[in-house]
């Protein structure tokens, strides 16, 4: 194993592999700080490039882009409230707070510092649990894929923005809309209304770009000020402090980045349902958890651990099956294939040395990725100061093009200020944007591992599967505790004199 | 218009939502309506709950809803609003303006992508925006909105290689060709 580990670093210290990592990353990071455009776009477009280069070089070119593109997401969630992909809604809770209050550096490095040790924990217990993580992968069925999304779902009884009622509404509201197109299991066209564009339903990031983007700019447009006015707050934070914060909750870290490693192993439950479970875990585990959403900083840091580590997680079931981990691991899957690798077992023995190559391009990428986010976080926190009359222009533009990039569809721009409008009055009128778009994250996968599991293991399957059955008791436990433990210490507040 | 009346107002559409749910879903098959029918019911549940806590409580505390009282949990609004009469008239008669205005930015580029496509869009929408605002001066703006709708037009057409739309009025521009 010690002889693989070693080939797999030395295959990528070739000029041509380092190269092709840092364009990599710098690409990656272009893409991800574009709203709508993420991982998959960057993959996608690198791919007609990757061939006739070697293997190592051209692997460290889509896996740096990729992953550089995790925190190049986080950018405009932090900066613009505006998530670069879906998977970088949680940013938005208490990144976009953070810039409001004058913490945008803070915010940023720690940011890309969480994001660095997530990766790096991601990369090493891939590296180390490879036997280990196999069996139980193949033990875990859709009644428990359905656990895992309902856990995500529990985030909207703890997440703090707007009333709980209407909240929840709202999370209702937010599924029905991921209903709009055809039923996956029945293929019923439902709330189509007769219109062949949305018999594809409704596009996430597009939906995503709307509700925050265009509401964003809209509600800036009517404040008349910059979302930062440096005359009014001061940016008092540093790149120093972020790197401290990330070390400081290394316990945080440490378990978002598990979380987003074992997201990442399990096919088909992506980094989106990793994100918001760690923010999850990370309010329901705070001993402060009234903070969550108006600027704590373990909200950042959280999410970005766990979606830093998930691409760790992503890789072995794809490596070790074939079975992609989600959409960017389906396209390496292509890639390995055109550069004549074969995944199945045989990765984690014949192979074992490229399994090792594709753990340091992780480690190395993402350092790669944190220093440069380190180096520009200072500059992009000015961003938020520039004028209204230059970002509403801008922002908009650029959020429309994406929206249109997203499918080469104009109906999406049409969505997206659909959205829009509807994510400015949500907003004003207090019904959480953030629940809406959790719920319509959340539905699909509900939805079809409640079919499946019902079809496989009847009406009764939480009690008739133990896994199922734990994980619906966590879910509870972790769910009520924090109303147990505020009532709790309300009730100690009351009785002190 | 009180804050109430639009609180009401947004809820009773949200109602309206979600009892043409029930109503659409009644037409789907068992299976296909075994999650959309009861979560648009639950959704019905939650919101006329709160229409009623809403017209229960008074309108300074309309912030508060009936979950937050039991959970003691609270949030300052998102957009300061006159919930208790806080913000005078000619206040609220200018943030409305503002807001129909915004509604209005967004109606207006909409419409000019769809007309031009997106890049003669972003031309005439920046371009317009920074005239129309005059916080730079003609030369500045029309300087800024030419260097960004290249960078924009070198980003997605050609390192991104988006095949863009051309418009509703394309056909016409390329008879004049």
């Amino acid at each position: 194993m010690l002889d693989a580990i070693i080939a797999g670093l030395v295959a990528l210290l070739t000029p041509q592999a380092i190269l092709f990592m840092i364009i990599g990353v710098i690409y990656g990071l272009i893409i991800g700080i574009l709203p709508g455009l993420g991982g998959i776009v960057a993959m996608a477009l690198l791919l007609p490039f990757s061939y006739g280069f070697e293997t190592a070089a051209t692997i460290a070119l889509l896996l740096g882009a990729h992953i550089a593109c995790v925190w190049g997401d986080s950018v405009t969630s932090i900066l613009f409230n505006v998530p670069g992909a879906s998977k970088a809604l949680p940013l938005c809770f208490d990144g976009y707070p953070m810039t409001q209050q004058g913490q945008a550096t803070r915010a940023l490095s720690a940011s890309a510092t969480a994001a660095l040790l997530g990766g790096v924990f991601g990369a090493f217990f891939l590296a180390f649990t490879v036997p280990v993580v196999r069996p139980l992968m193949l033990a875990l069925g859709p009644s428990e894929y359905l656990m895992m999304a309902l856990w995500g779902v529990t985030i909207i009884a703890t997440f703090s923005e707007g009333s709980l009622l209407k909240g929840m509404a709202s999370a209702a509201l937010g599924v029905l809309v991921a209903f709009i197109g055809m039923d996956i299991v029945t293929a019923t066209p439902r709330f189509t209304f007769g219109i062949v564009f949305l018999l594809d339903g409704i596009s996430f990031p597009v939906a995503m770009i709307g509700m925050f983007a265009v509401a964003e700019m809209m509600k800036l447009y009517v404040k008349g000020t910059s979302i930062v006015d440096r005359n009014l707050i001061k940016e008092r934070s540093t790149v120093r402090e972020g790197i401290k914060d990330a070390f400081r909750h290394w316990g945080l870290v440490l378990r978002s980045s598990l979380l987003g490693l074992w997201i990442g192993v399990l096919p088909g439950v992506g980094a989106t349902v990793g994100g918001l479970s760690a923010y999850a875990q990370a309010v329901q585990t705070s001993k402060t958890p009234e903070r969550f959403g108006k600027g704590a900083v373990e909200g950042v840091i959280a999410p970005d651990a766990t979606m830093a580590a998930n691409e760790g997680g992503a890789l072995l079931p794809t490596l070790a099956f074939g079975i992609p981990g989600g959409e960017s691991m389906a396209l390496l899957l292509v890639a390995f294939i055109g550069l004549g690798v074969v995944p199945g077992p045989e990765m984690l023995t014949k192979n074992l040395s490229l399994v090792f190559s594709m753990v340091w391009i992780i480690v190395i990428a993402n350092v790669v990725t944190s220093l440069i986010g380190l180096c520009i976080s200072p500059t992009l926190a000015r961003l938020p100061t520039l004028h209204v009359n230059l970002m509403v222009p801008m922002v908009l533009s650029v959020c429309l093009v994406g929206a249109f990039a997203t499918r080469g569809r104009i109906e999406d721009v049409v969505i997206s200020i659909v959205f829009g409008v509807l994510g400015y009055i949500m907003d004003k009128y207090r019904y959480s944007r953030a629940n809406f778009v959790i719920g319509m994250v959340l539905a699909t996968m509900i939805e079809r591992n409640l079919h499946i599991s019902l079809s496989l293991y009847g009406k009764s399957f939480i009690f008739t599967r133990p896994v199922t059955l734990v994980m619906f008791i966590f879910i509870i436990v972790t769910t009520v505790w924090p109303f147990i433990r505020n009532w709790r210490r309300r009730r100690e507040q009351g009785k002190a004199p | 218009m009180s804050r109430r009346t639009q609180e009401n107002l947004i809820a009773v559409v949200v109602v309206i939502v979600f009892v043409s749910v029930i109503i659409a879903s009644l037409d789907f098959g068992p299976r296909a309506r075994m999650v959309p029918l009861p979560l648009a019911v639950f959704g019905l549940i939650l919101i006329v709950a709160q229409i009623i806590w809403q017209n229960l409580r008074s309108g300074g505390e309309l912030k508060v809803d009936i979950l937050e009282v039991l959970t003691k949990k609270t949030e300052e609004e998102s957009i300061p609003e006159g919930a208790g009469g806080a913000s005078t008239g000619k206040t609220r008669g200018s943030r409305w303006r503002r807001e129909v205005t915004a509604i209005g930015i967004v109606a207006v580029f909409l419409g000019l992508i769809l007309l031009l496509g997106p890049i003669p869009a972003v031309f005439l929408f920046t371009g317009g925006y920074l005239l129309i605002s005059r916080h730079y001066s003609w030369f500045k703006g029309l300087l800024y909105t030419a260097v960004f709708t290249a960078a924009l037009y070198l980003l997605f057409v050609t390192a991104l290689e988006i095949q863009l739309y051309h418009g509703i009025l394309e056909p016409l521009v390329s008879r004049f060709r």
